[in-house]
C-alpha cells in the first residue's frame, strides 16, 4: 500500500462510522413497528430529511432551538434517566435489535479496523527513515504575507512517528474494547445510535489530535475531542447535573484552550510556521535556531517576559485544561455524569492524556525553559497529592476513580516536569490499560446494580460478579503498584526520575520523590478501600436489586479480561530491573529520552515502592476485613474529624471557585449584558442601522423603477467614468 | 500558426460542448414522448452534459495563464485563448448552469413552463459567458457578451404570464442594449486608437491584423511607449475607449452606477433565472474585465503599468460606490430576492476590489487567485440562497418576504441550517467560505497598497452582517407565520444542500479543494511582455499575421 | 482637431499601400458618428415608446458601425468592416428578441409606455 495513503485511512475509519450512524443510525435502530407515542428518534441531522414523509406529530415543532443547535436528540423524551444500562427496562421505545447490532457493530468494527491499520503503521514507522511516516499533504489554506507577518502556508497532513504510533495503538486498541463493551452496556438505551455517533466522532478527533503534522491539525483534533467530550458528558441531557457537567467541562477547557491558542499565535510569530518537523519546523533544531534569531529567546515580549518561557507555560496551561491539572482539574470529577464507558475511554484512557501527549510532542520547547519544567513538576505532584487525598473519602465508585485519574495524570506531569517525557508516556500507556479496566469494571458493577453508584449501598458483590471482581482486583493491584504488574513499573520509573531526574538536567529532587511516594501509598489505600466496600463485607443493597444482580454479558466481560491481561503484562515493556526496555527503545529520540543518573539508587527505590504498596494494600485489607459494614468509623466520628471534613469538602475548591470566579463572573456578565450590551452596543448597532436605513431612504429615489431614469443614471455614470479616466491621464478637456 | 482546426476546437471544447448540448436539448424537446418523461430526460441530459463539459475544462487548467510571463496559447487566428484562467472560469460556469438547472425542475413543472427551451437558453447563455472568459479579441468578448445577454433577456421574461417577469425582461433588454452601445463604442475607439498608433510606429500590417486582438493591443502599448512617439496610453481616444469598455462590462457585473436594472430584474425574473444570472453574468463580466486589465494594462510590466494609472481612480471610485450603495440599499429591503440583488451588487464591489488589486504590480497574482476563489464561493453561496427560496416555495409561488421565513427553524431545521450557512457565508463569517474569500481579496488589496479601499470595504461589509443576520434571527428566534410543512423541495433542495456543503467545505479546506488557483507564480513574476517578446515579430502578432 | 489623428493622417498619406481617400477626412466621419451616437442616447432618454427607444439604441449601434468602417477604411484594415458585420448580426438577433418581448408585454397590457412599466422599484 502507498505509505502516504496509509495514515489517512486510520482517522477515516471512525469518520465513516460517524457519518453512517449520524445519517442512518436513528432509522436503523427505530423499531419497524409503528409506535404512536414515539417522538422522532432521529438526531437533529437526520430529522429533517425525513420530514416530508415522516410523521409530523408536533413534537418537532416544540423543539428548543438550543437543543437543535447542540445536536441533541429531537425527541422530547429522548434518553433514559438512569446511568447507562438498563434503566430503560420497560422503556416506552422498542428498539430494533438487529438495527442495534448493525449500528454498534459497525462502529466497533471500524475502530477495530483502525487498530489493524495502526498496527500496520506501527510496523511502517520502525522501518521508515527518521522513524516518521508522513501522509500526503492536502493544501489547507494560504494567506500571503501582509504587514510583516510571515506568510501562512498550511497543509492538512498527518504524521506518524513512534510517539503518535503509540497513541494510535492506545486509542484504537482501548477504543475497540470500549466500543465492544458499550454494545452491551448501552443496549437498552434509546439514544443508542446517537451514542455511537458521538463515540466515533470522538475517536476521529482524537486520532487527528495525535496524528496532526502541525499545531493547527492538532488543534482541530484538540477542539474536536472537547466537543465530543461535551456531547458525551451531557449525553443524558434530561438530567440537569449532566448538562451542567458538560457545560462545566466545556468552559473550564476554554480557559486552557485560550492559553493554547495564544501559545500557537506566539509560535507562529517566532517560528513562522506551524509544522512540527520538516524544514524550519517548530520542533527541529534549525527551527528553534531560527526562532531564537527572531527574538524568541530575548526579553522582548511585553518588555519583561521571554517567549521562551511563556510559550511552554501557555502550552502547559492548555494541557492542564485538557488533562485536568491544578487549577483546571475541577471538571473531570463532574464529567462522571456521562455514561461509564465514556468515562473509561475519554476521561481516563485517551483524551485526558492529550495534555501529556502535547508536552511530550513539544518537549523540545519545554526543555529550553527549566523554570517552566519545574512549575510543571510541582503542579503535577501537587495535583497528584490533592486528588489522592480527596479520593480517600469519596463514596461514589466513579468519583473515586475520577479523582484517581486526576492523581495519576499528576504523576505523568511530574514525570514531564523532570524531563522524563518517555516515562510519562509509559505511564500513559499502562494507565490506559488499568484505568480503563477499573472504569469498565465499575461500569459492570453499576450495570449489575441497576444504576447504583454509591459504594455504601454495595458490598459483598464478590460472589455475584466473579469475573468483574477478578478483573477489578487486577486493576487495583496494578494501579497500586503491586510488584511486577503494569503500574508498578511505570510508577516506579516516575518516582525514580523524580528523585534523580534524567542526566544533563538537575530537575529531580528527593522532595518530589517523597510527595510521589506518599501519593503512591494513598493510591493503594483508596483503591483497596474501593474494592473492600464494593466486593467484600455484608450486602447493603435492597431486595429488588438483589434479585436483579447478574454478571454482565460477554460483550462486557471480554474487554475486562483483555484489559486485565494487559494490566498484568503491560509493565514488562519497560522494566529496567529485569532488563527490558522495548518501550524506551521504540520511543527513543522522539521524546528526548535520556539516561537516568540514578546509579544504584534504582533498586533501592524499587524495593521501597514495592514494600509500600504491599504494606498499604495488606493493612487496608485487614482494616476493612474486620468492619463488615464497610466503614472504618461512624458518621459522628467523621464529622468530628477536621481533616475528614476538609477532604469530604474537596478542599473547598469548588466552593471557592464558585465564590471567586463563577459568581463575580456571572455578575459581570449580567452587567455587560444589561448595561454594556443592551444599552451601548445594541444602541450603536441599531443606531447605525437606523442611520444607514435613513441613508437608504435618501437614495432610494434613484431606484424609481422607471427605465428612462435608469438610463439617465447610467449615462451620468458613463460621463463620470470617461471624464475621470481622461483626468487621470492628465488630459484636460479644453 | 501550425495549429489545425482540430486543435483549436479541442482547446475550446468546453463552450462547444455546452452549445451542442443546448442544441441537443432543443431537438429532444421537439421529440416524441409524454411530458414528464421528456422533462426528466432533458433534465438529466443537460446535467450530464454539463458535468462532461466541466471535466473537459479541467484539462485546460494546467495550461499556464496568458499574460503572466508566458506566450498565450491562442486559437482561431488569435481570437481565443485557452489557459488555466479560462479553464477555471469554464468550470465555475458549468457549476452555475448545473445548479441553476438542478433547482429548476419542479419550479418549471408547477408554472407549466417549457423546460426544453428553458434549459437550452441557460446552456446557450452559459456558453456565451464561457466565450467571454476565453476570448482574446474584443470582438469575441462582444459576441460572447451578446450571446449571454440575449439568452438572459428571454429567460428573465420566461414566465410570460407574470407582469413582473415581463417588466423585468423589458427593463433588462432596453438597458442591456443601451449598455452594449457604449461597450461597442469603446471597442471602436480602441480599434481606431490602436490602428493609428501602429500606423505611427510604422508597424502596421496592412490588412489582416486585428486591432482588437488583445495581444496586438498589448504590443502596441509597449511599442508606442518605446519608440518615443506619442504613447498610445496618452491618447484620449484610447483612454475613452477603455473607459467605455469598462462601462459595458460593469453593467453586466452590476457595478454602481450601472447597477440600477439589477434589483428590478432580479426581483421580477423567475427565481432560478435570477439565481443563474446573478452569477453567470457576473462571472462572464469579471472574466472579461480581468482579461482586459491583465493584458491591456499588465501590472507586471513597469513600462506599461503606467497605462493602468488613469483607471485606478475610476475603479477605486466604482468599487467604493458599489460596496456602499449595495450594502446601504440592501439593509432596507423586505423582499428577499431584492435583498439578495443588492447583496450581489455589494459582492460585485468586493470582487472589483480584487480586480483593481490585480492591476497593481506585486499583488497581481494573489489578487487574481483571490478573485477566482471569490467567484467560486460566491457561486455556491448565492445560488444556494436562491435555491432556498425555490425549495421553500410551493404551488407555483415563493415566499419572497423576509418576514415569511420567521420560525423556519422549528419546521424545517435542515433548510434553516442551510440558509444560515449561506447567510453567514455572504456576511463573511467563518467558517463559511465567504470569510476566506473576503480575507483573500482584502489581503491582496492591502498588498497592492489599497489599504484605504480595503478598510472601507471591511467597515461597510459590517453593515452586511446586519441584514444577513436578520434572516437568521427571523428563522431561529421568531414565531412561525407560515406553514412550511409541505414545500417544493426536489432539485432545489439538492442544489441548496450541495451548495451548503460546498460552502462549508471551501471554508474548511480552501486550498485543498481548490489547489489550481493557489499555485502561485514566483514573487518576481516575469513581465507580461518579457524580453523574448521584444523581438520585432512577437508571437502575439505572428499569430495574427495576414492569412491568404 | 485631434493632433494624434492629424499626424496619423499625414503618415497615412505616405503609405503607398493605403487606398487614396476622397476629400472627406477621418475626423468628419468620427464627428458624424459621435453625433449620431448622442442622438441615439438622447432618444433613449426622452422617448416613452419602447419601440422608439429600441430604434434609438439601433441608431447608437449603427453610429458605432460608422466609426468602425471609417477607421477601417482609413487604416486600410478589414477588421473594422468585419466588426461592423458582427454588430449587425448581433443587432438583428437583439431585434428579434426585443420585438418578441415587446409584443408579449403589449398583449398583456395593451399599452407599452415604458413609464408605466414600474411595478418594481426601491
Amino acid at each position: 500500500m502507498d505509505p502516504q495513503a496509509l495514515p489517512w485511512l486510520v482517522p477515516l475509519c471512525p469518520l465513516i462510522g460517524f457519518l453512517i450512524n449520524a445519517f442512518a443510525g436513528a432509522r436503523l435502530t427505530k423499531s419497524p413497528r409503528p409506535v404512536v407515542e414515539t417522538g422522532p428518534l432521529a438526531t437533529a441531522v437526520t430529522a429533517a430529511p425525513s420530514q416530508n414523509t415522516g410523521p409530523s406529530d408536533g413534537s418537532q415543532y416544540d423543539m428548543n432551538p438550543a437543543v437543535i443547535a447542540s445536536g441533541h436528540d429531537a425527541a422530547p423524551h429522548g434518553a433514559t434517566g438512569g446511568h447507562g444500562g438498563h434503566s430503560g427496562h420497560g422503556a416506552d421505545v422498542p428498539l430494533d435489535k438487529g438495527g442495534l447490532g448493525i449500528v454498534g457493530g459497525l462502529a466497533t468494527a471500524l475502530v477495530a479496523l483502525g487498530f489493524v491499520l495502526s498496527l500496520m503503521l506501527f510496523q511502517a514507522v520502525q522501518t521508515a527513515a527518521d522513524h516518521r511516516v508522513l501522509s500526503s499533504a492536502i493544501q489547507w489554506m494560504q494567506v500571503p504575507s501582509v504587514g510583516g507577518m510571515p506568510a501562512l502556508d498550511l497543509s492538512f497532513r498527518l504524521l506518524v512517528d513512534p510517539l503518535s504510533s503509540l497513541m494510535l495503538l492506545i486509542i484504537t486498541g482501548v477504543g475497540t474494547l470500549i466500543h465492544l463493551y458499550s454494545m452491551g452496556y448501552m443496549s437498552h438505551d434509546k439514544g443508542y445510535a446517537r451514542y455511537f455517533t458521538y463515540l466515533n466522532l470522538f475517536v476521529f478527533f482524537m486520532l487527528l489530535l495525535v496524528m496532526g503534522s502541525n499545531f493547527l491539525v492538532m488543534f482541530v483534533g484538540w477542539e474536536g475531542v472537547g466537543l465530543a467530550s461535551y456531547l458525551l458528558i451531557g449525553y443524558f441531557y434530561e438530567r440537569k447535573a449532566a448538562t451542567d457537567a458538560g457545560k462545566k467541562a466545556f468552559i473550564v477547557n476554554r480557559i486552557g484552550d485560550a492559553a493554547l491558542l495564544i501559545a500557537l499565535f506566539l509560535i507562529f510569530q517566532f517560528f513562522g510556521t506551524f509544522e512540527f518537523f520538516g524544514a524550519g519546523g517548530v520542533l527541529t533544531e534549525e527551527g528553534i535556531a531560527g526562532a531564537l534569531g527572531n527574538g524568541y529567546g530575548s526579553y522582548a515580549f511585553i518588555g519583561t517576559t521571554a517567549a521562551v518561557t511563556l510559550v511552554p507555560l501557555l502550552l502547559f496551561l492548555g494541557a492542564a485544561g485538557k488533562s485536568a491539572q491544578i487549577p483546571l482539574y475541577v471538571w473531570l470529577p463532574d464529567a462522571m455524569e456521562g455514561p461509564t464507558p465514556v468515562s473509561a475511554l475519554i476521561h481516563a484512557a485517551t483524551m485526558v492524556t492529550g495534555g501529556v501527549y502535547l508536552l511530550a510532542r513539544t518537549h523540545a520547547l519545554f526543555l529550553m525553559s527549566p523554570l517552566t519544567l519545574t512549575i510543571v513538576a510541582v503542579i503535577g505532584v501537587t495535583t497528584a497529592f490533592l486528588a489522592a487525598t480527596i479520593a480517600l473519602v469519596q463514596n461514589d465508585i466513579k468519583k473515586v476513580l475520577a479523582y484517581s485519574t486526576v492523581s495519576q495524570l499528576g504523576y505523568m506531569f511530574l514525570a514531564c516536569g523532570v524531563g522524563a517525557f518517555g516515562v510519562a508516556m509509559f505511564h500513559v500507556t499502562t494507565h490506559a490499560f488499568f484505568k480503563a479496566l477499573l472504569f469498565l469494571g465499575a461500569g459492570s458493577v453499576i450495570h449489575a446494580m441497576d444504576g447504583e453508584q454509591d459504594m455504601r449501598r454495595m458490598g459483598g458483590l464478590r460472589a455475584k460478579l466473579p469475573i468483574t471482581f477478578a478483573a477489578m482486583l487486577v486493576g487495583t493491584l496494578a494501579i497500586s503498584g503491586f510488584p511486577l504488574l503494569a503500574g508498578f513499573w511505570s510508577k516506579d520509573e516516575i518516582l525514580l526520575s523524580a528523585f534523580a531526574g534524567p542526566a544533563q538536567n538537575g530537575l529531580g529532587s528527593p522532595w518530589l520523590w517523597l510527595a510521589g511516594f506518599v501519593v503512591s501509598g494513598m493510591t493503594a489505600f483508596y483503591m483497596m478501600r474501593l474494592m473492600m466496600k464494593t466486593f467484600f463485607g455484608t450486602a447493603r443493597y435492597d431486595g429488588a436489586t438483589a434479585n436483579y444482580l447478574h454478571e454482565s454479558p460477554a460483550t462486557m466481560t471480554l474487554p475486562l479480561i483483555v484489559l486485565a491481561a494487559l494490566s498484568v503484562v503491560g509493565g514488562f515493556l519497560n522494566a529496567p530491573a529485569i532488563g527490558t526496555h522495548y518501550f524506551t527503545d521504540f520511543l527513543g529520540e522522539t521524546v528526548g529520552e535520556r539516561e537516568l543518573n540514578a546509579g544504584g539508587l534504582g533498586t533501592t527505590l524499587l524495593i521501597a515502592s514495592a514494600a509500600l504498596a504491599i504494606a498499604v494494600l495488606g493493612i487496608t485489607f485487614a482494616l476493612y476485613n474486620r468492619k463488615k459494614a464497610g466503614e472504618l468509623s461512624t458518621d459522628a466520628q467523621k464529622q468530628r474529624n477536621l481533616l475528614w471534613r476538609v477532604l469530604d469538602n474537596k478542599w473547598g475548591v469548588d466552593q471557592n471557585y464558585d465564590r471567586i470566579f463563577v459568581r463575580p463572573g456571572k455578575r459581570g456578565a449580567m452587567y455587560l449584558w444589561r448595561t454594556l450590551d443592551v444599552r451601548v452596543f445594541d444602541g450603536i448597532v441599531n443606531g447605525t442601522a437606523g442611520l444607514v436605513r435613513g441613508l437608504g431612504e435618501g437614495i432610494k429615489g434613484w431606484q424609481s423603477g422607471y427605465v428612462r431614469s435608469y438610463a439617465l443614471s447610467m449615462l451620468v455614470g458613463v460621463v463620470l467614468v470617461v471624464v475621470a479616466s481622461l483626468i487621470g491621464l492628465g488630459v484636460s478637456l479644453r | 500558426m501550425n495549429q489545425s482546426v482540430l486543435t483549436d476546437l479541442q482547446a475550446l471544447i468546453c463552450p462547444l460542448v455546452v452549445i451542442v448540448l443546448g442544441m441537443i436539448v432543443l431537438l429532444l424537446d421537439l421529440g416524441t414522448g409524454d411530458g414528464p418523461a421528456r422533462r426528466r430526460l432533458i433534465y438529466f441530459v443537460s446535467l450530464g452534459g454539463l458535468v462532461a463539459a466541466a471535466l473537459l475544462a479541467v484539462a485546460n487548467t494546467t495550461i499556464p495563464n496568458a499574460g503572466v510571463g508566458v506566450t498565450p496559447l491562442t486559437h482561431f487566428g488569435g481570437g481565443m485563448v485557452a489557459d488555466r484562467f479560462g479553464g477555471l472560469f469554464c468550470i465555475v460556469l458549468c457549476i452555475i448552469a448545473g445548479l441553476a438547472i438542478t433547482m429548476s425542475d419542479r419550479y418549471l413543472e408547477e408554472k407549466s413552463l417549457n423546460s426544453g427551451e428553458y434549459y437550452a437558453l441557460i446552456l446557450f447563455s452559459t456558453s456565451g459567458a464561457m466565450l467571454m472568459a476565453l476570448a482574446y479579441d474584443l470582438v469575441n468578448i462582444f459576441v460572447g457578451l451578446e450571446i449571454l445577454s440575449v439568452a438572459l433577456y428571454i429567460l428573465s421574461g420566461f414566465a410570460r404570464r407574470e407582469r413582473r417577469s415581463e417588466e423585468s425582461a423589458v427593463k433588462y433588454f432596453l438597458l442591456g442594449s443601451f449598455a452594449s452601445g457604449f461597450l461597442l463604442y469603446g471597442m471602436a475607439l480602441i480599434y481606431g486608437a490602436v490602428g493609428i498608433a501602429l500606423k505611427n510606429t510604422g508597424l502596421l500590417q496592412p490588412t489582416g491584423t486585428s486591432f482588437t486582438n488583445l495581444g496586438v493591443i498589448a504590443r502596441t502599448i509597449q511599442e508606442s511607449a518605446e519608440t518615443g512617439g506619442a504613447p498610445i496610453t496618452a491618447s484620449p481616444l484610447f483612454i475613452a475607449g477603455v473607459a467605455l469598455l469598462i462601462v459595458g462590462l460593469a453593467f453586466k457585473a452590476a457595478i454602481v452606477p450601472f447597477h440600477s436594472y439589477a434589483p428590478d430584474v432580479y426581483e421580477g425574473a423567475p427565481t432560478p433565472v435570477t439565481a443563474f444570472m446573478s452569477a453567470a453574468a457576473k462571472v462572464g463580466a469579471f472574466a472579461a474585465l480581468i482579461r482586459v486589465f491583465g493584458i491591456l494594462l499588465p501590472a507586471d510590466n513597469a513600462s506599461i503599468a503606467q497605462a493602468a494609472v488613469p483607471f485606478h481612480a475610476v475603479l477605486w471610485g466604482l468599487a467604493a460606490a458599489t460596496i456602499v450603495v449595495g450594502n446601504v440599499l440592501a439593509i432596507r429591503q423586505t423582499n428577499i430576492k431584492r435583498m439578495l440583488a443588492y447583496s450581489s451588487i455589494a459582492h460585485a464591489g468586493y470582487i472589483l476590489v480584487g480586480v483593481l488589486a490585480s492591476s497593481v504590480p506585486g499583488a497581481s497574482q494573489n489578487a487574481k487567485d483571490a478573485v477566482i476563489y471569490y467567484l467560486f464561493t460566491y457561486t455556491f453561496m448565492n445560488l444556494g440562497a436562491f435555491a432556498m427560496v425555490i425549495w421553500l416555495g410551493r404551488d407555483g409561488g415563493e415566499y419572497t418576504s423576509i418576514a415569511d421565513y420567521a420560525g423556519l427553524a422549528k419546521q424545517q431545521p435542515l433548510a434553516a441550517a442551510a440558509m444560515a450557512v449561506f447567510m453567514l457565508s455572504l456576511a463573511g463569517i467563518p467558517p463559511a467560505a465567504g470569510f476566506l474569500a473576503k480575507l483573500y481579496v482584502f489581503t491582496s488589496a492591502v498588498q497592492a497598497g489599497l489599504t484605504g479601499l480595503a478598510v472601507l470595504a471591511l467597515v461597510v461589509s459590517v453593515i452586511g452582517v446586519y441584514y444577513y443576520l436578520n434572516i437568521i434571527v427571523a428563522m431561529y428566534f421568531r414565531d412561525p407565520v407560515n406553514d412550511f410543512s409541505s414545500v417544493r423541495a426536489g432539485g432545489a433542495r439538492a442544489a441548496a444542500l450541495l451548495s451548503a456543503a460546498a460552502t462549508l467545505l471551501f471554508g474548511f479546506i480552501p486550498a485543498g479543494v481548490f489547489s489550481p488557483t493557489i499555485q502561485r507564480d514566483q514573487p518576481t513574476a516575469q513581465p507580461i511582455l518579457g524580453a523574448a517578446e521584444k523581438s520585432p515579430l512577437p508571437p502575439a502578432v505572428a499569430v495574427v499575421s495576414p492569412q491568404p | 482637431m485631434n493632433p494624434v489623428a492629424e499626424s496619423a493622417a499625414v503618415a497615412a498619406g505616405a503609405n503607398p499601400l493605403l487606398p487614396v481617400h476622397g476629400a472627406v477626412p477621418l475626423s468628419w466621419y468620427l464627428i458624424l458618428s459621435a453625433m449620431l451616437f448622442m442622438i441615439g442616447v438622447v432618444g433613449v432618454l426622452v422617448k416613452r415608446n419602447p419601440i422608439v427607444i429600441f430604434m434609438s439604441i439601433e441608431l447608437m449601434l449603427n453610429a458605432v458601425n460608422l466609426s468602425f468602417i471609417a477607421f477601417g477604411r482609413y487604416l486600410g484594415n478589414v477588421g473594422g468592416q468585419m466588426f461592423a458585420i458582427f454588430v449587425m448580426a448581433v443587432a438583428a438577433a437583439e431585434v428579434a428578441v426585443g420585438l418578441g418581448i415587446l409584443i408579449s408585454i403589449f398583449r398583456s397590457r395593451e399599452n407599452i409606455n415604458v413609464d408605466e412599466i414600474n411595478v418594481m422599484k426601491g
